[in-house]
């Protein structure tokens, strides 16, 4: 069997010269199909005599997998050509390309390519314009390729074009030449011999204009039905030279100065604008001030690093902290079950492990719109709308849709269901995260906290009583509800309430009335804490106290006397303080003889340790290093302790081992235990996110002290030998 | 707001990665961002680990992001335009040279199956010395149990396995994942049951082999289909294409002890030897069972009436329902099956309810109507936890789990299965009927 693709510039006669090259074959006595790759269908039209064919892609969409059968796809036209359309999306939505791919596909599974045919000929849309249309161009498909062409610049342009597709993909020459269909202009020969001699292929046929095509055209069949014409032996002439064994090409194609100099006999001048590429990413400081919404960036959108995790499950994971509102999920189901398994697995963890419920976290509201193929070949946006509708039955104050990378890639617009958003009732919010396409997770954290707070801030509250905001809660972590606890409690002895969660454990009502409170409170002073306090002071006007949630004795101290400050209630705070220093005295005295004078090495992504500083110091012990990691949340390292300690920030990921046995120390730390395999050293582990308040730190004292008082060393770490011998 | 949502099932993107995860020495190339790959390799990692850490640092190399499986491509919306051929020639190269594996696998992502990269020549090109087999579209929201399947046979496509020879009575297992609860356990249960009738496992497929042993599944002599959705194509494949027969015992899974012994039975029947020493040693446990329920029962009149709700994969659901009702004389009150390749199943148990009246259940869901057992995945038992006013008892038999660590493998099929089962249900019921 050979496989012969025809490419060429759209609307030049790929389809007029395909079916004729298909019908001469036929009339050899081949068995020939034709399959036609272009959404517009039309290809087989003159074999069929006008019968429109049954497009693959229609029929996938009506047929269900078990009942898909070749004979369905296939129209038997003229010379008993097998007819074959991919049919494909109207213009300007799903993707095409995929509908290409998707049609090779179904033509492999049901057998088709293995019926006895001698022939298979592509009639394949315009331009390579995306991998779904080279498909044809691929190893297991054509063994020949033609490009059809007049002497037009915009076709010779596509042709070198086509050409460029062709030596992507090449393996050994594949091309059998041009097939030159005259357009009747002035010089056309000319150039498309020009053509053909710099790109070193022949001119296998030149088929001129004639009134003929026209007529058969118009009676809807082939010139070998239509009339006696003179063409006929053109077309034989021409299925004969493919029909037998001939030389093939390698590509060549042209630079496009090349082409315009070679086609249009006009030199291209260089571009006078020498364009650096400056890496302004590099000179970035840490709290640029943020502009306007569209120019937040994530930490690792601005540096041009991998993207670690994608916009589509950040959103999603701030989205669903409304709880009285629904997120969907546009896409396939893959993206929501992942999303959602992240999100619920810190549920099920504080569920099964604390006996905590996070009712987001157990029972997410996030649906999947559940894009089949054929959605996103045809574009999902009445699937989309019909998801809408289902869940506005059950009475949501908002909806949250949330586009993923096939979306994005297909380019289905949101603002075609934003008549769906009900001011009164349901509001419809549209985060296009488009995946990763976007950024980032923070990216898509950014995307929704930004467009939350335009949709839902209701901006002419004016602040008012002895409330606060949260902000930037992390909130997957396990600590979150925790420390809200402790916060609440510290602020509930100076009288102060919380006003709105933004965005954590929160609802559409609290997110209106956020301006009600006069002072806001950064959970973390990390990236996306400082991102989030400039963009809501810039845009609402939201104060802020200039300190996170604290850690440690000093730093709580602090936090709890200047927020009552504002709130004019010093006069509360004295007693609470006193309270706890007695506290945090009294255990440092207790776990200083087990720790004083233990050497101490932390590698860690956290960016703020004090917390384990402050204790470590009062307790005596010697910190012989910090490692600071880089990390995606995080660039700004920062300790009230500097000069007390050797610092290396960034720290190389691999270089613990090698500084561990260097120098010794008693105690490593770092946000996850040394394997057992490697290091023989006592290591504990330090959360990303850490306990507040007075205490903090102290804790993780208290657990060292038990390990160095009672001199434990685990049995099992031991067995290493055994877990190669057996498991490895 | 009337709650609208529950549990998100994974769908055939995820069921090709977890197919192909499930062999030792193969590794798995996400074309893809990370986004898919973060989730991916979590779940490959803590379903079948490979490796003693969570630590990221143990992992640096670019591709793996601080996980030890599935190395990503981490494409970003330049790579959807311009496609992905320079960061997968670099990956595979990189990845592929490894010596520990022996079979380099490279899945698209849902986005990357959109633009059409062809993968396979771009592995022919960059790693000719190193077998690769490439799956450029797993399949947009479609089953689970399908882009398993669909992965599997095409690595057993590519495999080129001696011919049939089937004289030893080995037998493959069909139709189980890394995904199914308890899949380590259950698979040496069978192993053990069969291995008392001198009959040998050769393959479970995805399970845990290696290549090797995977490469000689014709070595069997008959291969058996544990769960159609998940094996019967592939079983079908190896008859048509390696002569090799299949069972698909009438049974269904081997869940409860009469269907463990019908299906012991069967396997024997074709094979020629005898079932007996596993039947007595299923004898055994059933009478262990009968005394605990015996003593049960005779305090409480239970598990008799209790109701129970199911909420799984079809093949699963029909074993739990007929053993939980037909032995120990429960009700069920709610069946709520996941999507599903073969349809037969589900229509198999709807009528083997409506014979007793009790089809009912396949139109009531456990959230509206309640009762005492739920059987499910973590995530519907959280749910159901939040959200159910009445006691019940929840028994995990699918993937997420709550969290609980099994350093004890157990198993759900079999007779070890069948006592576990027992054993959850008569504790689970003491805290409903307190």
């Amino acid at each position: 069997m050979k496989q012969i693709a025809i490419y060429g510039k759209g609307g030049i006669g790929k389809s007029t010269v395909a079916a004729h090259i298909s019908a001469a074959l036929a009339n050899r006595g081949l068995k020939v199909m034709q399959v036609g790759c272009d959404p517009k269908h039309d290809s087989t039209r003159l074999l069929t005599c006008g019968r429109a064919v049954v497009t693959v892609l229609d029929y996938l969409q009506k047929t269900s997998p078990d009942q898909r059968q070749r004979e369905d796809i296939i129209d038997v036209g003229y010379g008993g050509v097998w007819c074959v359309e991919a049919g494909g999306p109207k213009p300007g939505v799903g993707c095409a390309g995929r509908g290409i791919l998707t049609t090779f596909d179904l033509i492999k599974k049901l057998g088709v390519m293995d019926s006895g045919l001698d022939v298979v000929i592509y009639d394949v849309l315009g331009d390579v314009v995306c991998g779904g249309f080279a498909v044809p161009l691929r190893y297991e498909y054509a063994d020949e390729v033609y490009i059809v062409t007049s002497g037009e610049f915009m076709s010779l342009y596509a042709a070198n074009n086509i050409l460029k597709g062709v030596h992507n993909y090449d393996i050994q020459p594949r091309l059998g030449g041009l097939i030159f269909n005259h357009k009747g202009l002035a010089e056309e020969e000319l150039r498309v011999q020009r053509f053909a001699a710099a790109v070193g292929l022949p001119i296998c046929a030149v088929i001129p204009r004639s009134e003929d095509f026209a007529i058969a055209e118009q009676m809807a069949c082939t010139l070998f039905q239509s009339s006696h014409s003179k063409l006929h032996s053109l077309f034989e002439d021409l299925a004969a030279q493919m029909a037998a064994e001939h030389q093939l090409y390698p590509a060549h194609p042209l630079d496009p100065e090349q082409l315009e100099e070679l086609i249009l006999n006009r030199y291209v001048m260089p571009s006078s604008k020498d364009i650096a590429y400056e890496d302004k990413a590099s000179k970035l400081t840490p709290d640029a001030p943020a502009e306007k919404a569209t120019t937040l960036l994530s930490l690792n959108v601005r540096r041009r690093e991998p993207l670690h995790g994608c916009a589509f499950n950040g959103a999603v994971n701030v989205a669903i902290q409304v709880q009285d509102a629904v997120t969907i999920a546009h896409g396939p189901r893959s993206c929501a079950h992942a999303s959602y398994q992240t999100i619920t697995s810190a549920g099920r963890k504080s569920q099964f492990e604390r006996g905590v419920s996070m009712p987001a976290h157990i029972l997410p509201p996030l649906i999947s719109s559940d894009l089949n193929e054929g959605r996103l070949i045809f574009g999902g946006i009445s699937e989309l709308r019909k998801r809408i509708i289902e869940v506005q039955a059950c009475q949501p104050r908002a909806i949250f849709v949330v586009t993923t990378c096939p979306t994005g890639i297909i380019g289905d617009n949101l603002e075609e269901i934003m008549d769906l958003d009900d001011h009164h009732k349901t509001r419809l919010i549209a985060l296009e995260a488009d995946g990763n396409i976007s950024g980032d997770y923070l990216q898509g954290m950014i995307t929704a906290y930004v467009e939350t707070a335009r949709a839902l801030i209701d901006p002419h509250i004016t602040p008012a009583g002895e409330l606060v905001n949260i902000i930037g809660e992390k909130t997957i972590a396990s600590v979150t509800e925790p420390n809200l606890k402790i916060i609440k409690e510290l602020l509930r002895q100076i009288g102060v309430g919380i006003n709105c969660r933004f965005i954590c454990q929160t609802t559409v009502g609290e997110i209106a009335g956020f301006k009600k409170a006069p002072l806001n409170l950064l959970a973390y002073d990390d990236y996306m804490g400082r991102l989030m306090r400039d963009h809501l002071g810039l845009n609402y006007g939201a104060e802020f106290y200039s300190r996170p949630f604290p850690r440690g004795f000093e730093e709580t101290s602090r936090w709890l006397a200047e927020i009552a400050a504002f709130f004019g209630k010093s006069d509360l705070v004295n007693g609470i303080i006193n309270a706890y220093e007695e506290l945090y005295r009294l255990q440092i005295a207790g776990l200083r003889p087990a720790l004083e004078g233990k050497r101490l090495m932390v590698v860690t992504y956290n960016h703020d340790i004090d917390w384990i500083l402050e204790p470590a110091l009062d307790l005596g012990m010697e910190v012989c290093l910090v490692g600071i990691l880089n990390y995606s949340q995080d660039n700004h390292f920062r300790s009230r302790f500097k000069g007390q300690f050797p610092l290396i920030e960034p720290y190389p990921q691999d270089r613990r081992l090698e500084d561990v046995a260097r120098l010794k120390p008693d105690i490593f730390l770092s946000n996850h235990a040394l394997s057992a395999y490697d290091s023989g050293v006592f290591t504990d582990v330090i959360p990303l996110c850490p306990q507040v308040g007075f205490l903090s730190g102290v804790d993780l004292a208290q657990r060292w002290t038990q390990i160095f008082r009672h001199n434990i060393n685990e049995g099992w770490k031991r067995d290493a030998a055994l877990y190669r011998k057996y498991l490895a | 707001m009337r709650p609208c949502t529950e549990n998100i099932w994974p769908d055939a993107f995820s069921g090709a990665i977890f197919a192909l995860e499930g062999i030792r020495d193969v590794v798995v190339i996400l074309n893809g961002p990370t986004g898919c790959k973060f989730y991916h390799s979590a779940i490959s990692d803590y379903q079948y680990p490979r490796d003693l850490s969570f630590d990221p640092l143990n992992y640096p190399e670019i591709y793996y992001f601080g996980q030890p499986r599935v190395p990503a491509t981490f494409l970003d919306g330049n790579d959807y335009i311009y496609g992905a051929a320079s960061k997968l020639e670099k990956i595979l190269q990189r990845v592929g040279g490894k010596p520990q594996y022996k079979l380099v696998t490279v899945v698209n992502s849902p986005g990357a199956a959109l633009i059409g990269d062809d993968l396979q020549r771009l592995a022919r090109t960059h790693i000719p010395q190193v077998p690769c087999i490439c799956i450029e579209n797993t399949g947009f929201s479609g089953v689970f149990a399908e882009g398993f399947q669909n992965a599997l046979l095409q690595l057993l496509s590519h495999l080129n396995p001696p011919g049939h020879q089937g004289v030893e009575p080995y037998v493959n297992l069909v139709g189980l994942s890394i995904y199914h609860k308890h899949y380590r356990g259950s698979i040496k249960e069978l192993q053990r049951l069969l291995s008392l009738c001198g009959v040998k496992v050769q393959t479970t497929m995805c399970c845990g082999n290696s290549l090797e042993e995977l490469r000689n599944f014709t070595r069997a002599r008959l291969n058996v289909v544990l769960d159609p959705d998940y094996g019967l194509e592939v079983c079908q494949w190896m008859k048509s294409h390696h002569h090799m027969p299949y069972l698909l015992p009438a049974s269904g899974l081997p869940l409860g002890f009469e269907a463990t012994e019908r299906w012991i039975t069967q396997v024997c029947s074709a094979l020629g030897v005898n079932p007996l020493p596993a039947l007595e040693d299923i004898e055994s446990c059933r009478a262990r069972a009968f005394l605990h329920l015996s003593r049960y029962n005779s305090v409480t009149g239970l598990p008799r009436g209790a109701s129970f709700a199911v909420k799984t994969e079809p093949a699963l659901a029909a074993a739990v329902t007929i053993w939980l009702h037909s032995y120990l004389g429960m009700l069920p009150a709610a069946i709520e099956l996941l999507p599903s390749i073969h349809h037969c199943t589900a229509q198999k148990l709807e009528d083997y309810l409506r014979c007793y009246g009790l089809h009912q259940a396949f139109h009531s869901k456990f959230m509206d109507c309640g009762a005492d057992v739920l059987l499910s995945d973590g995530n519907t038992l959280g749910q159901a936890q939040l959200l159910q006013k009445q006691p019940f008892c929840g028994i995990e038999i699918s993937l997420p789990s709550l969290g609980y660590l099994d350093v004890v493998d157990k198993s759900l099929l079999g007779a070890s299965g069948a006592m576990l089962l027992i054993e959850q249900i008569l504790n689970g019921l003491r805290f409903v009927y307190s």
